[in-house]
């Protein structure tokens, strides 16, 4: 699946148009998990209709295996299916067994035909016990459960899923977590999910997108995104401030150097390149004479390389 | 083959919505039937044992069970495809290769069944409370609703598209409740042209099927085609106008919202 150089253009009544999604451009690779990250209003959502084919965009192509989403989509259709809006696309007044048979019915697939792969989705799921439940009567993070099933009853090969962890509490978005890798790993399907909750994308995803304000702000492998920022960051606490000709020196050898004084204690912040440099530290702070209280190693989670990275494209620091 | 599986599959859905809120549809039937019976007892007592009225009655009778029939047709399609949207299922309907407007004509002719069988039980009823005997004969009258009402969901359609592009069309919906009882009265003998609106001619072939006994064998190749082109021409314009709401939908990305 190939989203290249997508625009979204939105005309307000009396108003400037807006701009929803900005030349984005991935690829997302057969049985991957791939993440779609931004804040609230940065274009996800609209990203993720253009690819199912329910948005139509303004410049750009969306590709799925081949089959443009705006020239043939019903093609690109017998391949792709979606979550979208947490779970409001399902039949709240239907079991679910029954919505389960509805959509695939709906895709032109036999009832009967359906059976085995029912019986096996609710088993992984966990939802054999509220089979014949009305979805109204499940909790939400059921519901959630029951969305993502209906997405994979007709197994295709690609899997949109729009936050798919949104309002779950922590016990049953963990769950959901381990499910998403569990089905891609055995089934071997692509999954795109876009979310705000970084510890989705942590935890399962391979690579992925961040937008902001319509525009990327990073593409790269999780692990990669967060070596950018994860460089060697130390927190060191004196008991008092280090001489001023210590500090020149220490200046030299780090990226980064911030002092900042507390009650009782100085707290430096520093970056360095090679994490070598710390023993000429060391050595200058031991003949600085002054009382070493803590020394700590700082590093970000994706949480924190997101906040940086969305806070420098406000800051116009970081382009696209 | 795949048209046929979603078919049965929007066939099953009606059903499981029927039987699980049939006390709704039930408590819906009965009170039309007893608005009607409270209408018929006005409309007796004020015209005595006037043969004129007995007349009219039988008239009224015909047009009030159909009047029923297509409310529930016409509001039917636009319903749905708005509450649709409103739920947020719409959107999971366009993600099928199954293109929408044949999953739309699955669940109107289902629809139509449907609605076809609460038209004996009101006739049943009807003829049970006004002593009035008229001629049912359910095949006949059934191929002339199936038919007929297709104009009709072809105004629905078009209400449809307008929910999907300015969403509050209730007020809309509920006045053209009064122009389908416009469409009910007025006659083609006084005004030819009356035949060019939807259901019009569906339900003067009804009207003489039910009163003068004539079976669908008897009605002229006219008559056939008539019916015919208008419910072809509503439900292609209805089509038609539906296609390029939702086109509209698709670029303002409105088909999940409500």
């Amino acid at each position: 699946m190939k989203v290249e150089s997508l625009k979204k253009v939105y005309s307000m009544k009396g108003k400037k148009e807006f701009i929803a999604v900005n030349d984005v451009s991935f690829a997302v690779n057969k049985g991957e998990i791939f993440g779609l990250l931004g804040p609230n209003g940065a274009g996800k959502t609209s990203t993720i209709k253009c690819i199912c084919g329910l948005l139509q965009y303004d410049a750009g192509e969306v590709l799925v295996k081949g089959h443009s989403m705006q020239r043939s989509r019903t093609k690109g259709l017998n391949h792709i299916s979606a979550v979208l809006e947490g779970n409001r696309n399902i039949y709240w007044r239907m079991t679910v067994e029954e919505n389960l048979e509805f959509f695939a019915g709906i895709n032109g697939i036999a009832s009967g035909k359906t059976k085995q792969r029912r019986d096996y989705l609710l088993k992984q799921f966990q939802l054999e016990e509220q089979r014949n439940v009305v979805v109204n009567n499940l909790s939400r993070g059921m519901k959630q459960k029951v969305a993502i099933v209906i997405s994979l009853i007709t197994d295709k090969s690609i899997i949109l899923l729009d936050e798919p962890t949104l309002g779950l509490d922590v016990g049953m978005s963990q769950d959901l977590r381990q499910l998403l890798r569990t089905i891609a790993k055995e089934e071997g399907k692509t999954i795109l999910l876009s979310t705000h909750d970084m510890k989705v994308v942590e935890e399962t995803c391979d690579r992925l997108v961040i937008i902001n304000q319509g525009k990327t702000v990073a593409h790269d492998t999780v692990e990669n995104l967060m070596k950018l920022t994860n460089q060697h960051n130390y927190r060191i606490q004196m008991k008092d401030c280090i001489p001023a000709e210590i500090k020149q020196k220490i200046k030299q050898i780090t990226v980064k150097f911030n002092e900042q004084k507390n009650d009782s204690s100085f707290t430096y912040q520093i970056t360095i390149h090679n994490p070598n440099d710390l023993f000429e530290i060391m050595n200058l702070l031991k003949i600085s004479n002054v009382e070493l209280i803590s020394l700590e190693r700082t590093n970000y989670d994706l949480e924190e390389v997101f906040m940086n990275l969305v806070k420098g494209v406000e800051k116009n620091e970081i382009s696209s | 083959m795949k048209y046929l599986h979603s078919f049965w599959a929007v066939t099953k859905r009606e059903w499981i919505e029927l039987r699980r809120y049939s006390f709704n549809s039930l408590v819906g039937l009965a009170l039309y039937i007893g608005m009607f019976a409270a209408l018929f007892s006005g409309a007796k007592y004020i015209g005595q044992n006037n043969y004129a009225l007995n007349d009219s009655l039988e008239g009224f009778l015909i047009s009030y069970a159909l009047w029923f029939m297509a409310m529930a047709a016409f509001s039917d399609t636009a319903n749905s495809i708005i509450d649709e949207a409103r739920k947020g299922t719409l959107e999971q309907l366009y993600m099928t290769e199954i293109p929408f407007v044949w999953l739309l004509i699955s669940k109107n002719m289902i629809s139509t069944i449907i609605f076809s069988s609460l038209f004996f039980i009101i006739v049943q009823f009807q003829m049970l409370i006004t002593g009035i005997q008229l001629h049912v004969d359910i095949i006949s009258i059934f191929v002339i609703l199936f038919i007929g009402l297709f104009s009709l969901y072809g105004i629905g359609l078009i209400m449809a598209g307008l929910g999907l592009l300015f969403k509050r069309i209730q007020n809309l919906l509920g006045a053209s409740q009064f122009i389908i009882v416009g469409v009910m009265i007025v006659s083609p003998t006084d005004i030819p042209l009356v035949k060019l609106l939807p259901f019009v001619h569906a339900r003067e072939l009804i009207m003489s099927i039910m009163r003068r006994g004539i079976s669908m064998f008897q009605f002229s190749l006219y008559d056939w085609l008539t019916l015919f082109l208008n419910s072809s021409f509503y439900i292609i314009v209805g089509v038609v106008l539906y296609k390029l709401a939702e086109k509209e939908a698709f670029k303002r990305g409105m088909l999940g919202q409500y």
